[in-house]
């Protein structure tokens, strides 16, 4: 037995198999295995978080310095103060933007009442082109409780789509982006009565940041240009949230007519998501019942 | 092996693989060409095997693979409207980066440093490859159709990009590990006993 443990090629077969067994026990819901992740979630959220602030103080003081000798190029005497008012100025900008954002949001609050919005910013991104899967900054520990089988939809600053809360840590969330070959969500067209589709992310797709639009009513004839926004259908997101708008559509086979969606948000670009979490006194759908936020942050 | 030396290895391959995986995760739109980010989390894993053996590359193949199911583990959606985030598909295929990395032509390369580029090229390759054909059969089990980026897509968006993405990250973890390594001078001394090798095989010049 002792000889066989020492067999390198026994033991990368038994890790094989060992491996095997956890990826498929997490693919059933309620499996114990998730709680492995948990004390992971300890250790290392922390530390990334940490990681993430001292790469962009670094980011930050070399795009200070690039400023300042900019200016310097332009007047030797006043560098220093230039290049401090330029940081400054550039600050203040970025404040502003943030500020409109937040009031666009505060505003479409109103329109979902029975959704509380909690902010939140994005903490890792991709670490390939299959381990896509995105990170946000709100977790158990902030009072956001996700149990097994529920979801929120995420958006960004102007209400507009992102994806959907897939698991909630301790420390942190992932989110499934709208671009991910797994999502799929219950659209329609933003008019009155407008036409169920799907949309869906499709790895063709992806690289582009396109979506797919499919299962259109042969009764329907989808136009580029029509904009698409939640349906409701489902229970999961509120109906009304702005996915994206049809860049192309392809009637050429009956049974399969497709089209090719642009979505308005741009994952590459945002540094903060709003999640969507029902109100526990509304009746908007069974997940009212299993996700709570017990102290938002 | 002594105390110290164990605890240094701990250490050292710890803050390696927190700090490196933290950084791809937290900065990949800054180590990008064409859309694939710089695996720095493959390539350490890759270059462990390759330089310090076989136990060393399971070890860390594990756990960076742990970090990568956490971080952005992949979603299955399993045929119904509810995905669920995959654990494991990440510890095997960096199990497997590191274990061909601690076997394939080590012998041929003797470890040597300029050579490590070369096997960083033929492993990210292979799991490009097996990356593909494992995608393509979850979208057949999940039902998401068969539909699939073309041969010339794959060599041009994903393989190449990513070839030249991960050389350039090969370079600074090379002589991370080689000069602030796990081991004293960079060498695993158990992988030259029994073997016939020397430090001498070791050297890059």
């Amino acid at each position: 037995m002792r000889r066989l443990f020492s067999n390198k090629i026994f033991i990368v077969i038994l890790i094989t198999l060992l491996v095997v067994v956890i990826i498929i026990m997490s693919t059933i819901p309620g499996n114990p295995i998730r709680t492995i992740t948990a004390p992971v979630s300890f250790v290392i959220d922390p530390i990334q978080k940490g990681v993430k602030s001292v790469g962009e103080g670094i980011t930050g003081f070399f795009s200070a310095v690039t400023e300042g000798m900019d200016i310097r190029k332009e007047n030797e005497e006043l560098k220093a103060e230039i290049a401090q008012l330029e940081y400054q100025v550039a600050q203040g900008e970025e404040a502003i933007r943030r500020w409109e954002e937040l009031k666009d949001a505060f505003h479409i609050k109103d329109t979902f009442e029975n959704y509380r919005i909690i902010g939140a910013p994005v903490l890792t991104r991709e670490a390939d082109e299959w381990f896509s899967v995105i990170r946000i900054d709100l977790g158990q520990n902030d009072g956001f409780l996700l149990f097994q089988d529920q979801s929120c939809a995420v958006v960004d600053a102007r209400m507009n789509l992102i994806g959907r809360i897939m698991t909630s840590e301790p420390e942190s969330s992932k989110v499934l982006p709208l671009l991910h070959e797994g999502f799929s969500v219950s659209a329609k067209v933003n008019t009155v009565n407008g036409a169920v589709v799907r949309v869906s992310g499709e790895t063709t797709l992806k690289q582009d940041g396109l979506c797919k639009v499919t299962r259109i009513p042969v009764t329907i004839d989808l136009k580029v240009g029509d904009e698409l926004v939640t349906s409701g259908q489902g229970g999961l997101f509120p109906a009304g949230i702005p996915i994206g708008v049809i860049i192309s559509v392809d009637y050429s086979s009956e049974l399969n007519r497709t089209a090719i969606l642009q979505p308005y948000a741009n994952l590459n670009d945002i540094k903060d998501v709003f999640v969507m979490v029902p109100e526990e006194n509304s009746d908007t759908t069974a997940d009212t019942e299993a996700v709570s936020v017990v102290s938002p942050r | 092996m002594k105390k110290k030396e164990i605890i240094r290895k701990f250490v050292v391959y710890g803050v390696y693989i927190i700090f490196l995986s933290a950084l791809q995760v937290s900065f990949s739109d800054s180590f990008s060409i064409n859309g694939q980010v710089a695996d720095l989390m493959l390539v350490f894993v890759i270059l462990t095997g390759y330089l310090f053996g076989l136990k060393d590359a399971i070890v860390v193949g594990l756990i960076t693979g742990l970090l990568r199911d956490y971080y952005a583990g992949p979603a299955f959606e399993g045929g119904t409207d509810q995905p669920v985030a995959l654990l494991g598909l990440g510890m095997l295929l960096m199990l497997y980066a590191g274990v061909i990395s601690s076997v394939l032509f080590t012998k041929a390369f003797h470890r040597k440093l300029p050579l490590g580029f070369v096997q960083v090229m033929i492993v990210t390759v292979s799991y490009k490859v097996v990356g593909h054909v494992l995608f393509v059969i979850m979208l057949a089990i999940s039902g998401r159709g068969s539909e699939y980026l073309s041969l010339f897509e794959i060599v041009t968006d994903s393989l190449i990009p990513q070839m030249i993405v991960n050389l350039l990250a090969t370079a600074p973890i090379l002589l991370m590990l080689r000069y602030m390594g796990p081991y004293k001078n960079g060498i695993n001394k158990r992988l030259l006993l029994g073997s016939g090798e020397t430090e001498n095989l070791w050297r890059t010049n």
